[in-house]
């Protein structure tokens, strides 16, 4: 588990994976913004209903996109959720989406920051 | 050299998108398998594909065990690009049929070289079956010149579909060989002799 203190992302990281093109970077941020919301509503929605398939598709994808952006704690709790859905009962879900969700929303901020966005409070 | 790159993932397409066009390729962008699944189906299908395991439509492995299963599209160089990152699914990744496994977060240095791999092994396997035609047409050429030809006894041209033919237009379709003209020694005695008479 990962200190709820630790760094949203690491964007040098992310920045020496691709090669060093921190422009293409940014840009890649600024995709990410534009589908992280819908992603996590559908996470939201899946525990809502309790439909344990639905939150496993729906944390691995979260999983996967925030993956690019060295963003661990987000990982770390959308794979929390992604086993929930895969063990099938998805009624100890809340507390993990409440992690997901403050977690998400350091990441957007720090990768508004970083995308060149203004960082308002979502 | 085209290549097809399917990730519901508008970040990772993004980056997809212009990494390849810097590497010197030709991406072809689908945002879901459905998209993807048509672009293979297509005539002349690209010979490389990067897919995301998950995504809409159709998933990548799906699209993998069908580019397997198809001739004409079985040569075709496959990367899956995936979250999965267990062993137990990357060992399923392959075994239906990827050539290349790759886990996001991933390197993209690491990819460019799976990518070059890729290019390389189609270029090969294209010019492999190009070869295997080349050689089929000659092994065509050479059955016909084994079968049984009628040949008129007199003037030795050849029976070809109703026609006569002389020997040499024959054998000049139906081999590599070319003739150039000239006169025997006993030929040019009987000439000569008929032309004084």
């Amino acid at each position: 588990v990962t200190a709820p203190s630790s760094p949203p992302c690491d964007t040098g990281r992310f920045i020496a994976r691709l090669g060093g093109d921190a422009e293409l970077a940014r840009q890649m941020a600024r995709a990410f913004l534009g589908q992280i919301d819908r992603l996590l509503a559908a996470v939201r929605a899946a525990v809502d209903s309790g439909d344990a398939e639905a939150l496993r598709r729906a944390a691995h994808a979260v999983k996967g996109s925030a993956a690019n952006f060295d963003a661990a704690p987000t990982v770390a709790a959308a794979a929390e959720l992604e086993q929930i859905g895969r063990s099938g009962d998805p009624s100890t879900a809340g507390a993990v989406l409440a992690r997901l969700e403050a977690e998400t929303a350091r990441l957007v901020s720090a990768l508004r920051e970083f995308g060149g966005l203004p960082t308002c409070a979502s | 050299v085209r290549v097809l790159i399917a990730d519901d993932d508008a970040a990772i397409l993004h980056g997809l998108r212009v990494q390849l066009e810097r590497w010197g390729y030709e991406p072809i962008v689908c945002e879901e398998g459905e998209a993807a699944r048509a672009v293979l189906r297509a005539p002349d299908p690209p010979p490389l594909a990067i897919l995301d395991w998950s995504m809409p439509g159709a998933d990548g492995v799906t699209l993998c065990r069908e580019i397997r299963s198809t001739p004409g599209l079985d040569g075709t160089y496959v990367v899956l690009l995936t979250a999965h990152d267990t062993r137990d699914e990357m060992v399923a990744g392959l075994v239906g049929g990827a050539d290349e496994y790759i886990t996001k977060p991933f390197d993209w240095g690491v990819l460019r070289a799976r990518v070059n791999t890729g290019a390389r092994i189609a270029a090969l396997q294209q010019s492999l079956a190009q070869r295997v035609r080349e050689l089929q047409s000659a092994l065509d050429m050479v059955n016909k010149l084994s079968g049984l030809l009628p040949i008129c006894s007199y003037c030795k041209r050849i029976r070809k579909d109703e026609r006569w033919q002389q020997l040499e237009t024959y054998l000049s379709e139906h081999s590599e060989a070319e003739f150039s003209h000239g006169v025997c020694p006993e030929c040019y005695e009987r000439a000569r002799k008929e032309f004084e008479r």
